[in-house]
């Protein structure tokens, strides 16, 4: 008790600021005692999340996702290529997560960060799982050429929350997806013819857990990653209802989002 | 990826080839593509503190580039060892893999990096940061030609937005012959009256 009741005798002292940059433990634990964040957001409500469609113009399907002041950009590319034996009538789909140097003060040019690749794979689980693409719809002509997506996701500002945000701004890439139409040309080539959590409070967090659910409220993944608290079934349990309240207000940003695009 | 093929295939882009490139500059009433007249600049748009977790940014967008930069620091360097009484600049320009119509072409561009740090380090008070350093990072989202002068503009924008110090902005245009001096002063009126409203915007 001495050593709290010294931070507690300084608290009275010094500014909030200070106070949050020393003892961020405390800072948090503080606030958790009255069930709210540092932002005033009660404990359940999740930041100002907003989505936009077709962020990129030279891109076949794109869009542009933020949660707070986490910002997400995803677009996907189209290119064509010779299908393997094994999967003679389906496409690919190829997921690539960048974290580049603008995004956050802890990536340099040279030193990618530890968490990029760990969300990156993270993506590509979620979205090749839950079945949301269906492979066959990329194949052009049955053993000979089919769609590669090269789905592409950069964080231009990373404040907590990435994984949310990247597969947010994933999904709603590929709503706005438009296949271009093709036919082959005499060389056989095919061508177009004349479509919350905050960063501070997660390296506090010692435990982070992500669940990922379908529209149909379907358990898609559950990633708890190690980490010293041990997951009991009640705590899961929240986790997912949390998520589920989530899922209906992001299907209502995303369709509210395609719905503007389709005025235009 | 799925795992199912060792290799990436390989893959081609199924976009029309480009046509032959016309002769240009015929005479001084040419309209351009976008129809533009010779002496016309690209409509821009800048904005400050685009991204929340640098010290200092800057969102430019002329015509269909545009561009993203975020300044950090002064910050310390594990890169530079000795002592040093004046400050240093660290600069790198990259491109997203969808900023050019044919996917990963922009890793063509990697003298952008030096010749930004030229551009840059005449303008900044080195001094007033000594031992430390000044990270720019540029990020091209998308690439519709002038990307390098884009990309300095913007820094110089971003710098400014950080509080480091500076003897002036710096703009830069790319131009055919001797229009530059009358385009970058133009520019640079631009960037000087969105600082103005940053500043005010902040103040209310």
């Amino acid at each position: 008790m001495g050593s709290s009741g010294a931070s507690g005798d300084l608290s009275g002292e010094m500014e909030v600021d200070a106070f949050r940059r020393l003892f961020p433990l405390r800072f948090y634990e503080r606030h958790l005692l009255e069930s709210v964040r540092p932002d005033a957001r009660p404990l359940g409500r999740a930041r100002d999340t907003t989505v936009a469609l077709g962020a990129v113009a030279t891109a076949d399907g794109s869009a542009m996702a933020k949660i707070g002041c986490t910002t997400m950009l995803a677009a996907i590319k189209l290119e064509v290529m010779t299908p393997p034996l094994d999967s003679s009538d389906e496409g690919s789909v190829a997921i690539d997560f960048h974290m580049p140097p603008i995004c956050s003060p802890i990536v340099r040019p040279g030193r990618p960060a530890e968490v990029a690749p760990v969300v990156s794979k993270q993506l590509s689980d979620a979205i090749i799982s839950s079945g949301m693409i269906n492979l066959k719809e990329l194949s052009l002509v049955s053993g000979k050429a089919a769609w590669m997506a090269y789905l592409d996701i950069y964080c231009l500002d990373a404040d907590g929350a990435l994984f949310d945000a990247a597969l947010l701004a994933a999904v709603a890439a590929f709503s706005h997806l438009q296949i271009p139409a093709v036919t082959v040309n005499d060389d056989g080539r095919v061508v177009i013819m004349s479509g919350e959590n905050e960063e501070e409070e997660e390296s506090v967090m010692e435990t982070p857990v992500t669940v990922v659910l379908d529209s149909s409220s379907r358990l898609v993944s559950l990633y708890k990653p190690g980490g010293p608290v041990l997951a009991y079934m009640s705590a899961v349990q929240d986790c997912v209802a949390l998520t589920r309240q989530r899922v209906k207000e992001l299907q209502k940003i995303l369709s509210d989002a395609i719905s503007d695009m389709e005025v235009d | 990826m799925s795992g199912k093929t060792a290799t990436a295939p390989t893959t081609y882009s199924p976009s029309p080839t480009q046509k032959k490139r016309q002769p240009i500059f015929k005479d001084v009433d040419w309209i351009r593509p976008d129809g533009r007249g010779f002496h016309q600049c690209r409509p821009a748009f800048l904005r400050t503190g685009a991204v929340n977790a640098a010290a200092g940014s800057a969102y430019a967008e002329f015509g269909n580039t545009k561009v993203i930069v975020s300044v950090f620091g002064p910050r310390e360097s594990k890169k530079a060892m000795m002592y040093s009484d004046i400050g240093r600049l660290n600069c790198n320009v990259s491109y997203t893999t969808f900023a050019t119509p044919v996917r990963g072409q922009g890793s063509d561009h990697k003298e952008f990096s030096s010749m930004l740090h030229k551009a840059l380090e005449g303008a900044i008070i080195l001094e007033s940061f000594p031992k430390t350093t000044v990270d720019v990072f540029a990020l091209v989202l998308e690439s519709g030609g002038s990307d390098l002068p884009v990309v300095i503009s913007c820094a110089s924008l971003a710098l400014a937005d950080a509080g480091i110090m500076m003897y002036d902005l710096v703009t830069s245009v790319s131009v055919a012959v001797e229009l530059c001096l009358d385009a970058c002063s133009k520019l640079g009126d631009v960037m000087r009256s969105c600082l103005k409203e940053a500043a005010s915007a902040s103040q209310e």
